[in-house]
């Protein structure tokens, strides 16, 4: 999965993909490392680390503005590893100060529609992620970006909530609905002949008219300055998505949830025609001709050297793991049978500790080659 | 560090009219929800167990993937549905729209399903009136139609942007009679007596920090506080310290060792020793996020043991009620991983 990494033709960026809980980050990171080794300048992107994770890179923190990792002794030739942690809210703020003339930022910043959208509306992460995706690729300063997606419950949201909000933000309906009314002279004379339809106060009587107030004024601005500049990024964003320097990974556990949401997203990358580089397994508990023992219980108990309690504990330790091994295996058969053959799948052993440092990060490489 | 094991921990929570149960993705919300109207239906309650919109887990786990917003049976007094906040938004249009003409045009028109996406927080505001609908429901009788709404919340982000929707609209709207209802459903959410917000947490690095987090957001900013933590999974303890450093030992032990050399099935001591060893190393990092957990958190944290199988089915689900969330049995309880340490 990760052997094409530093080849010419290999991957630029790799998107971490997967539900809620099974150890993107840290697997990001570990990539990033693993970039940085093959003589890459690399870039982690990702939300809310640990702090457990930002002290195994060696950094005081994550913050906004990417972060050098040390990693002396361990990259090869040019290779360096930086860290930055996304900020929906500020990524966002940081476009409408691009694409807006600066008379019209502060009305856009106080407008309550767009702090919603900004910074809580489901989507709004998931839509900034890919927006700092693309703008550190055209930057050209990195040689990879592996990108740690935003935590949620499905692993599909990423690629779905982008979407999502520029069809909100550009709905060909909303254009055609409003447009008559939002053109240039006295809004609120035009808006008029819409707020006298029907349906229209049947609407606003619900939602109240301070709402769809901050709501017209918000697309207003929406469509004169930003949408084209938006628009014009959403669809690049997505073809840079598409483009064979992209790879996607889904990360898994074994257990039926996750698993499930990683084959639905490799389904959907591949209707896509979108670039999957395989799955990688987490948390396994390696089977290991686990279930072989030769005797090995009661040549434990002829020794006599350890007392029939510890010995009846190993028993219960033993056929506890191995019970898992032998479900997380199934898992893993099935997934094997459930994608096409030449789809990767790596997996990961159930680590006794956490990551703590830097060989921690290393020692999962191993397993991803 | 003793374990709080009062049964009242649990009564109390069975009094609530609407209950959220929150946490990150992965931590076993649904496992929860689920086992905590077993047993309520367990305590003689009517139970509603809801999940929101963007999940299916409830659903899936009763052979129910098509699960609508209308509340199906599926034991002696538990009803699932899946709240859909768009069939809410048309109820509620028909029914402050007097003439079912126009409510009948608003909801077909294009502008309505435009706005009921596009809307800030219309459809989270849309879940929650659902539940406050719910709660609002009466028996022919008089008496509540559930006694007991449980809620399996979205994802901490998601969930956090729902409980600070009526804050914001009220803030956002200021007048009208939409406004009004939204500080009735703020009433609601922010009487003890009948609503509280319960957590998910695994005794893990990650879990634990957004768990602290989310308590803190909920008391300071929702003045909603958490009440009952669920600290899921704990591995049972199964080796005391002693043994464990013994076990160390031999495993630092070479195949040359007196253990390894009395023993002629050296491969399959070496998958022994690694098993047990998986196991107390889980236990140990267990303890220590517990330990910051309860250092760190106000209010009662409940234990429920992880079981050693991948996915819980539902008789795993009642399993985990009667024995950690039933009342009765938590006071005498001593199976029950947390009286060991």
């Amino acid at each position: 999965m990760l052997e094409n990494i530093g080849k010419p033709d290999g991957p630029k960026i790799i998107v971490c993909c997967g539900s809620g809980g099974v150890g993107k980050t840290t697997l990001s990171a570990a990539i990033g490392v693993h970039g940085a080794m093959t003589g890459l300048k690399t870039i982690v992107l990702t939300i809310d680390p640990a702090r457990r994770l930002a002290d195994s890179l060696g950094i005081a923190e994550f913050q906004e503005e990417a972060q050098r990792v040390p990693l002396e002794g361990v990259v090869a030739g040019n290779g360096e590893l930086y860290a930055m942690m996304l900020d929906a809210k500020r990524t966002f703020d940081s476009l409408i100060v691009r694409y807006t003339p600066e008379k019209l930022q502060d009305s856009i910043f106080a407008n309550r529609y767009y702090q919603h959208l900004s910074n809580n509306m489901a989507g709004s992460h998931e839509y900034m992620a890919m927006e700092r995706l693309y703008e550190i690729y055209n930057q050209g300063h990195y040689d990879l970006i592996v990108l740690d997606t935003p935590p949620s419950r499905r692993a599909l949201d990423f690629l779905e909530a982008p979407q999502r909000v520029m069809n909100l933000l550009g709905h060909q309906f909303f254009l055609k609905l409003f447009k008559p009314y939002m053109s240039a002279g006295r809004l609120g004379l035009k808006i008029f002949n819409l707020i006298a339809s029907p349906v229209f106060k049947a609407v606003s009587q619900i939602m109240g008219n301070q709402a769809m107030d901050d709501l017209f004024s918000f697309f207003k601005l929406w469509n004169d300055v930003l949408f084209e500049g938006f628009r014009s990024r959403a669809q690049a964003m997505e073809s840079l998505l598409s483009d064979p320097v992209t790879a996607f990974i889904a990360v898994t556990t074994p257990q039926s949830y996750p698993l499930n949401e990683a084959v639905y997203l490799y389904h959907q990358l591949v209707s896509r025609n979108m670039p999957f580089a395989g799955f990688i397994v987490n948390r396994v508990h390696a089977l290991n001709d686990l279930a072989q023992l030769n005797g090995v219980f009661e040549q434990l108990t002829d020794t006599k050297m350890l007392d029939a309690g510890l010995l009846e504990k190993l028993k219960k330790a033993h056929a506890r793991f191995l019970n898992l091994a032998e479900s997380d295996s199934e898992s893993i058969i099935w997934l094997r049978e459930t994608v096409k053959d030449t789809i990767p799948v790596h997996t990961i052993p159930f680590a006794d500790g956490e990551v703590n440092d830097l060989s921690g990060l290393v020692k999962i490489l191993k397993h991803l080659k | 560090m003793p374990t709080i094991n009062d049964a009242k921990e649990l009564t109390e929570l069975f009094e609530r009219r609407l209950v959220f149960v929150m946490g990150k993705g992965g931590v076993g919300k649904t496992t929860l929800a689920v086992s905590m109207a077993f047993a309520a239906e367990a305590a003689g309650k009517r139970v509603l167990l809801a999940e929101t919109e963007d999940s299916q887990s409830v659903g899936r786990l009763f052979g129910e993937p098509g699960l609508t917003e209308t509340p199906i049976s599926v034991s002696k007094r538990i009803w699932i549905a899946r709240i859909n906040p768009k069939a809410e938004l048309e109820a509620y249009t028909r029914f402050h729209i007097k003439s079912g003409f126009i409510a009948r045009r608003v909801t077909r028109s294009r502008l309505f399903d435009y706005l009921s996406e596009a809307t800030p927080g219309l459809r989270e505001i849309m879940t929650l009136a659902r539940t406050w609908r719910w709660e609002e429901e009466r028996q022919k009788n008089g008496s509540p139609l559930y006694d007991m709404i449980i809620v399996d919340a979205p994802a901490t982000g998601h969930a956090l942007s729902l409980l600070r929707l009526p804050k914001m609209l009220i803030d956002m709207i200021r007048v009208g009679p939409i406004v009004s209802q939204i500080r009735g459903l703020q009433k609601l959410l922010k009487d003890d007596t009948k609503t509280w917000l319960t957590l998910v947490c695994l005794p893990e690095e990650l879990p634990v920090k957004e768990s602290l987090e989310l308590i803190n957001i909920a008391r300071d900013e929702l003045e909603i506080p958490v009440q009952r933590i669920f600290l899921n999974a704990i591995y049972p303890p199964l080796f005391s310290s002693e043994e464990a450093e013994h076990l160390k030992a031999l495993m630092s032990e070479e195949e040359s060792g007196p253990l390894f050399s009395a023993v002629r099935d050296k491969k399959g001591l070496r998958k022994v020793l690694h098993a047990a060893r998986h196991q107390y190393s889980r236990r140990r990092i267990n303890t220590q996020y517990s330990a910051q957990l309860r250092a760190e958190a106000t209010g009662p944290i409940i234990e429920i043991p992880y079981y050693f199988k991948n996915d819980l089915n539902l008789e795993d689900l009642r399993r985990i009620a009667s024995n950690c969330l039933d009342p009765e049995k938590r006071s005498q309880d001593d199976v029950h991983a947390g009286k060991h340490r």
